[in-house]
């Protein structure tokens, strides 16, 4: 068990006294019409390694760009380490960032990109000569430093890419989709790499993705975005088991929803009845008045198989087996329920699959416990 | 890493406004717009025996009153007189009937470019821009040795046997197309090429599978398609060709006047400087109309840019 | 398709032919030996020699090389100034005007221009003194007029293509705009400023109308040499002429596109 202070100094975002090391404050963008940003405030702290998680247009780019100093907001401030550098322009913040393109320049070699952030700051030769030598040995691209961009493959573009934004030892870095243009395996290995180069250096990480696999996997905390606005910010686990909100929850991973009202309240528990007919009893956070509406929502791998149908039907549905996907170690069974709709479910196929008990039209009864899901309101 | 004073970015791009947009466009209002304005108003006025040879449009007569005198006269010329008449019309059915022979010999031309494998494809675009770089004059020159009548293509056609004297080429409305062709054919073909390489292969194919003969798929979908590309090649070799001088004064006869050449004469042999003006003027008046279709056509180009 | 394009390519064939046997005769009979230019005699390379002797003739070469230079050079620059306002500059007031300034001189008639210049300088030298007599400056200024446009249009199709986050890239680690500009963008469109240049210098060099307009009584350029010599008929010192400056030309193109494939 880490204790109170080993806990503030992994997750200083629980520590009220500590101070956000970069401070988003209510940072809004417009194009024309459009607000990419929409009244954003954020606080990252030191030595996070946060995510900016959303689907495409939803203007985590250009909350990222806002950052750089590439964009310049059409309201709100940014602050990085108490100092407020809204007006200070990308070419004197201590930012760096990665391109999603990685943005390596074609007519420089490796070694001249990597050194060309060092010779803006003017820095004498001897010193230059050292920094670049000792951010090719990190990313061990030692051997490429006389080739050009165009001579290098992907996976070492991005080392390339990643040692001249690192050379400058910016507080902060950003990476706007840095494993994006790199195959599935390269993903897979390089994912680890970023973090444990994260972690190595100490260095603030701010990135940008739209896969919800990365974020999880590197993150310290995430912040989901839709439509400019930030719809939750938490740490990977707490945006998938806890989701505040329809959105995340639909947009992390499958959920199955059920909508219904609030009937009756006992404890941290409310009976909700429901469009399909059953009452769930379900754990809310939240007091609930009676009569609320709200959306249950429960991951497919929460649910199971149950043995027998109980008279009230509390977190339980009847169906029909539809379709099964088998997907190697899990299986995912859609059940067709009681009002016509589909419900997801994921088993771990314990047993090979040709002693599987689930078949296509057997009929079936689903359960789940009041602490698997969560209750939503909006 | 010490903060420097803040400043707005947009400092920057005022000042890249101020000279990037300033400074071309300064240079263009002068030396492109404003002499427009000065041809319209050297048309207005007579021609005299002076220095400039024309009469100043206004001039304060006694007691501070402006006196300004229009004359309208070269325009009635232009509008009555038949040899100016049939100048412009000569002029115009010269560029209509060479745009089209353009557009017969480039079409295909560009079609086999543009589907030609990608390393023969530079080889031969090189090949279509190498005589553009070479000089127009000495191109149209060349012409001249070949078309006269000893000239080398009735050698040739003599030598084969085809015809016993030499015909007449050289100094007529003939050798004209055939100069104007010659020369414009590059302006054709480039944006054609353009539109065409840019064309979706899969679309073709789509058509095909969907029951459409090759015809067919060329008829409903390429040319459909590169219509931009027919347009803009199209005004490129319509517009200039208008106003051509070099050509008809080589190439043609006194049956094809044509009224760059005429304005030329107007100028330089006969120095009435507002009727050549007034010529310039109909002349810019009457290619207003292709020059917009061709801007429009140029907006929709780059607005289907992905 | 494959059996369709017979006829396509006899057309290709057909139009290749059209457009380098005049150039080719040309060539071969600037070798001919008679004057009359169009009947073969034998080999000699005389008129080459008669040509260098030609005082007026390497006079009006001289000025014109030197137009098409300086031409060139300023073209370039205004040219591609016109092409950052188009490409980095989506939203201003006036553009479609701008536009539409670029776009005239492509396609106005040669004979417009010239006639409209002359007018213009004339009576700026009446109303303000400037400029005083008409020669080189003002056939260089005529050039560059028209000549710009051709460079915008290369420089902006380079421009438009260049991956905007380099610039970005640079301005993060640390370069000012006028920096990134000097160290990114300029290295990057070069070749299409050489070939802006190499188009405005050919074009100068190949100006007939315009120059005959604006050029005053000292002021002879080298069209105008060639054109008052062609209207005397064929002539075979032109011919030798014409040779060397395709062989100039095909040089250049050849040199121009070695190293734009080297840079890539």
């Amino acid at each position: 068990m880490p204790t109170l202070a080993e806990n503030q100094r992994l997750e200083p975002w629980q520590d009220p006294r500590a101070a956000p090391y970069l401070r988003v404050d209510r940072v809004t963008k417009k194009f024309g019409d459009v607000y990419a940003v929409d009244d954003v405030s954020l606080d990252i702290f030191k030595g996070e390694f946060f995510s900016l998680l959303g689907s495409s247009g939803c203007g985590k780019s250009t909350l990222l760009r806002i950052l750089a100093g590439l964009e310049y907001p059409s309201a709100g401030r940014i602050y990085i380490d108490g100092v407020d550098v809204t007006d200070v322009p990308a070419y004197s913040r201590p930012v760096n960032m990665m391109f999603q393109s990685y943005a390596l320049f074609p007519h420089m070699s490796v070694e001249q990109n990597v050194e060309f952030g060092l010779k803006q700051d003017r820095l004498p030769r001897s010193e230059r000569v050292e920094r670049v030598g000792e951010m090719l040995d990190l990313l061990k691209i030692t051997e490429l430093r006389k080739r050009r961009p165009d001579q290098l493959s992907g996976g070492q573009r991005q080392r390339v890419a990643l040692a001249r934004s690192l050379a400058k030892h910016p507080k902060l870095l950003l990476l706007d989709e840095p494993l994006g243009a790199l195959d599935k395996r390269l993903r897979e290995n390089t994912q680890f790499e970023l973090v444990n180069l994260q972690e190595r250096l100490g260095i603030t990480f701010v990135t940008v993705t739209h896969d919800q696999e990365e974020a999880m996997t590197m993150s310290t905390r995430i912040a989901v975005m839709d439509a400019g606005q930030i719809m939750q910010v938490d740490t990977p686990t707490a945006i998938y088991e806890f989701p505040t909100c329809r959105f995340v929850a639909e947009f992390i991973g499958s959920v199955n929803l059920f909508e219904g009202k609030v009937v009756a309240a006992e404890g941290d528990e409310v009976l909700v009845e429901t469009r399909v007919g059953r009452p769930m009893r379900m754990r809310s956070f939240h007091p609930l008045v009676l009569g609320t509406p709200v959306t249950i929502a429960v991951r497919p791998e929460k649910m199971r198989l149950s043995q027998e149908d109980r008279e009230d039907g509390v977190n339980q549905l009847q169906g029909v087996v539809e379709d099964i996907a088998y997907l190697g170690d899990v299986s995912i069974y859609r059940v067709r329920i009681g009002d016509g709709s589909l419900v997801e479910m994921t088993l771990t196929n314990v047993q090979p699959r040709t002693e599987q008990a689930l078949t296509w039209e057997q009929e079936v009864v689903i359960e789940w416990s009041p602490t698997s899901g969560v209750v939503l309101t909006e | 890493m010490a903060l420097p004073q803040p400043s707005r970015p947009a400092a920057t791009q005022v000042l890249s406004r101020l000279v990037n947009i300033g400074i071309p466009y300064l240079w263009l209002g002068l030396f492109f717009l404003l002499p427009f304005v000065i041809v319209l108003q050297i048309s207005l006025a007579e021609p005299a025996l002076a220095q400039p040879p024309y009469t100043p449009l206004w001039q304060w007569i006694e007691d501070g009153l402006l006196q300004i005198q229009l004359n309208l006269q070269n325009f009635l010329l232009v509008g009555e007189d038949s040899l100016y008449l049939s100048a412009f019309l000569n002029s115009l059915q010269v560029a209509l009937i060479s745009t089209l022979l353009c557009l017969l010999l480039g079409y295909p031309m560009a079609y086999a470019i543009a589907t030609a494998p990608e390393r023969l494809r530079v080889v031969l675009l090189m090949l279509i821009i190498l005589p553009f770089w070479t000089s127009f004059l000495i191109r149209v020159y060349a012409w001249i040795g070949i078309l006269k009548s000893n000239g080398l293509l009735n050698d040739f056609l003599i030598w084969l046997g085809l015809i016993d004297s030499p015909l007449t080429i050289l100094h007529t409305q003939t050798a004209v197309y055939i100069g104007v062709v010659y020369s414009y054919l590059p302006f054709m073909i480039l944006p054609l090429y353009a539109n065409l390489t840019r064309l979706d292969h899969g679309l073709l194919e789509a058509a095909a599978d969907l029951g459409c003969r090759p015809f067919c798929g060329f008829m409903r979908v390429t040319l459909p398609l590169s219509m931009a590309g027919i347009v803009a090649g199209s005004m490129l070799v319509f517009i200039p060709v208008v106003g051509e001088f070099v050509i008809p004064d080589l190439l043609g006869g006194p049956q094809s006047l044509m009224v760059g050449k005429l304005l030329w004469t107007e100028f330089f042999s006969n120095k009435d400087w507002p009727l050549a003006s007034a010529l310039a003027i109909v002349m810019l008046a009457l290619l207003v109309i292709p020059f917009v279709m061709m801007q429009r056509w140029q907006q929709r180009m780059e607005g289907g840019r992905p | 398709m494959k059996r369709r394009r017979w006829p396509l390519l006899g057309m290709l064939v057909f139009g290749y032919a059209f457009l380098y046997v005049p150039i080719v005769l040309l060539i071969v009979y600037s070798f001919n030996e008679s004057r009359l230019v169009t009947v073969w005699s034998g080999f000699s390379t005389r008129w080459y020699a008669e040509l260098l002797r030609n005082q007026q003739l390497l006079d009006a070469a001289w000025l014109s090389v030197r137009i098409a230079a300086t031409n060139a050079t300023l073209a370039v620059v205004l040219g591609t100034l016109a092409a950052n306002a188009l490409v980095r500059h989506p939203r201003f007031r006036g553009r479609a005007g701008f536009e539409l300034l670029l776009t005239a001189p492509l396609v106005m008639p040669d004979v417009i221009i010239g006639l409209s210049l002359l007018l213009l300088f004339v009576a700026m030298q009446q109303g303000i003194g400037w400029p005083a007599g008409r020669g080189f400056t003002t056939i260089t200024i005529a050039h560059i007029t028209f000549s710009m446009a051709y460079v915008a249009v290369v420089v902006r199709a380079r421009l438009s293509q260049l991956d905007r986050s380099l610039e970005e890239a640079a301005m993060d680690l640390g370069a000012r705009p006028l920096g990134v500009y000097r160290m990114i963008t300029l290295p990057l469109i070069a070749p299409a400023l050489l070939s802006g240049w190499l188009l405005a210098f050919t074009l100068s060099l190949d100006d007939l109308v315009i120059a005959s307009f604006v050029a005053g009584p000292g002021s002879t350029t080298l069209p105008m040499v060639i054109y008052s010599s062609v209207r005397m008929g064929v002539s075979p010192q032109i011919n030798a002429l014409a040779t060397l400056i395709v062989l100039l030309v095909a040089l250049a193109v050849i040199v121009a596109g070695l190293s734009m494939r080297q840079r890539r």
